[in-house]
């Protein structure tokens, strides 16, 4: 490809480590940038910027957000004493688009699975376990309801029972193999109040 | 359950193969390595989307090829369904059933296919994954609770040793949990099942073997507390195993625990069949097993599964032969390979197909 310029080829081994995006998608884009008008070029490059510079992650709940504590975290009118236990920020945006549950929630940021090289520690466990305080009267474990998020709510459970909190896992109420961020308003809301016991 | 017709693409030595089939019985005849074994086995992927000899998939593929086709029309509970198994370049699997895209498992809500061949006696004398396949297979038909149990297992074991390999420092692995729950519902329908499946098995063998025993025993990785059914005292039983074998599997990092090590333990006449029996006493309590197995799916889903028989008259006389057919009962549709003579009843209702280096010529 084009020796020519340092620039282009920094530009397309750049755009070559994004996942899914192999030398030969990289140098296509790349390309594309090149013929695009400046406007539209920077346009790019200054929203890339503000998400690193902008966005992080709730100090507390490990949710996505522009400002620490994030907006849930830092909105009186919720419920203080029940936590709903999430994997990832995607899940919580479903859950908290489902109405129903105005409480506080926590994200994993992913579930125990050692063939993907993640293990408990690599997980938001220890912050979880450190919110738990009287105050907290019920966590809710809204993991996927797949073979891995339900490894993840039984390791919770077993961490969270000695602190005496009472421990609920959301109702297998959804499609088998349908991930809670493609799930329904409908669904997720009946999921929340069936939810169990464990 | 009933295929009208199928339709062959690639598979094993057929290049390309249509035919429709009789209601009734159909015998495939032609001379050894025609492909008349294959076609049985193209019949049980249709169904199941997977070899009744536990072939991998890649196998099945005619030489030279790396796609295979099947297609038919499935009668099962009244209805007609249109099913697609096809192996794709790069060993995925594609199936639909009535033009959508499905998984394996709902087939199993649909079809139920039982098949006996000679190389059944490994069941009894084979490795032990044999004959936990052999369980899989027939009980994963009979209930789809078992099916879903199965799978999760699977997938729950593959992250446990994936996790014992990384050498964690950790006492228990967090899947140890999850296989207890889904390892314990699994011994238990095994429990349930191998019971059943060791009284019918029984008499059809008494029956066609003039008064011998055959005893099936089911004897699980996880002890099961005496007589009881109860998923609680497994649960406990499975708990107290693992944490006594936790040392040596965190040593040789892998799973010793759990219904992947269970064993069935089969004996003729009191003597353990693997070390004891002749090959016609195995290949005969075969052929009992199979009875007894299509008996049970034939209750369970108040229909005759479909019964494919590869070359199972070989060994018997004539009297044998007629008993074996009669012990079948009503039978649904059945198809059969043979050389030998077919017994009367069958052979007067039969549709015959003459099969040649993967041809197929209905008579
Ligand atoms: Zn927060």
């Amino acid at each position: 490809m084009f020796k020519s310029s340092e620039s282009i080829e920094k530009l397309i081994s750049n755009l070559a480590r994004l996942p899914g995006i192999g030398r030969k998608s990289a140098g296509r884009l790349a390309f594309h940038l090149l013929k695009v008008s400046k406007e539209e070029a920077l346009e790019l490059a200054d929203a890339i910027k503000d998400v690193k510079e902008k966005v992080g992650f709730c100090s507390i709940c490990n949710n996505i957000s522009e400002v620490d504590p994030c907006y849930i975290c830092s909105d009186p009118s919720r419920r203080q004493d029940i936590i709903c236990v999430v994997e990832e920020a995607s899940d919580l945006l479903a859950l908290d688009k489902a109405e129903g549950f105005k409480g506080l929630y926590h994200v994993l940021g992913g579930k125990i699975s050692p063939l993907d090289g993640i293990g408990p520690d690599d997980l938001k466990i220890s912050e979880l376990l450190a919110r738990i305080n009287q105050d907290i009267k019920e966590v809710i474990v809204a993991t996927n309801p797949n073979v891995e998020g339900e490894a993840t709510a039984l390791h919770l459970a077993k961490l969270l029972k000695p602190l005496g909190v009472k421990i609920t896992r959301i109702a297998r109420g959804l499609p088998v193999g349908g991930d809670l961020e493609y799930a329904d308003g409908m669904t997720l809301s009946r999921a929340l109040e069936g939810r169990q016991e464990i | 359950m009933q295929v009208k017709n199928v339709k062959i693409i690639s598979f094993r030595n057929f290049k390309s193969a249509e035919t429709e089939f009789s209601a009734g019985v159909n015998i495939f005849y032609g001379e050894n390595g025609s492909g008349k074994t294959n076609l049985l086995e193209a019949l049980f992927v249709l169904l199941l989307a997977r070899s009744p000899r536990g072939a991998k998939d890649a196998v099945m593929l005619k030489e030279g090829t790396d796609v295979f086709r099947l297609e038919g029309t499935v009668t099962a509970a009244g209805r007609d369904h249109q099913v697609a198994v096809a192996y794709l370049d790069g060993g995925r699997k594609k199936i639909t059933l009535n033009k959508s895209s499905i998984r394996t498992a709902e087939l199993y809500e649909h079809f139920a296919v039982v098949s006996a061949a000679p190389d059944d006696s490994e069941i009894l004398s084979g490795a032990p994954a044999r004959r936990r396949d052999f369980i899989n297979i027939y009980l994963a038909q009979a209930s789809l609770k078992y099916l879903a149990l199965l799978i999760d297992y699977q997938k729950a074991l593959e992250q446990k040793r994936s996790f014992l390999r990384q050498k964690s420092s950790e006492k228990e692995t967090p899947y140890d949990d999850l296989l207890v729950r889904y390892g314990s519902q699994m011994t238990l329908e095994r429990t349930h099942f191998i019971q059943t499946l060791n009284e019918t098995a029984a008499r059809h063998y008494e029956k066609i073997s003039d008064g011998q025993k055959l005893q099936m025993l089911y004897s699980p990785s996880v002890p099961i507390p005496d007589g009881s059914s109860s998923l609680e005292k497994i649960e406990q039983s499975f708990r107290a195993r693992l944490a006594k074998y936790r040392e040596r599997e965190r040593v040789l990092e892998t799973s010793l625990i759990g219904p992947h090590r269970d064993e069935i333990e089969f004996s003729i006449n009191e003597y353990p069949a693997r070390t004891h029996s002749s090959q016609g006493e195995l290949r005969t309590a075969a052929i009992a097993l199979k009875l007894a197995v299509f008996e049970y799916l034939k209750k369970y889903r108040e229909e005759p599964p479909l019964l494919l028989l590869d070359e199972i008259f070989a060994e018997l006389d004539s009297g044998r032969r007629d008993r074996l057919i009669e012990s079948f009962g009503q039978f649904g549709q059945l198809f059969l390979t043979t050389a030998a003579d077919i017994p009367d009843r069958l052979a007067r209702q039969a549709r015959r197909f003459h099969i040649e280096k993967g041809v197929v010529i209905p008579e």
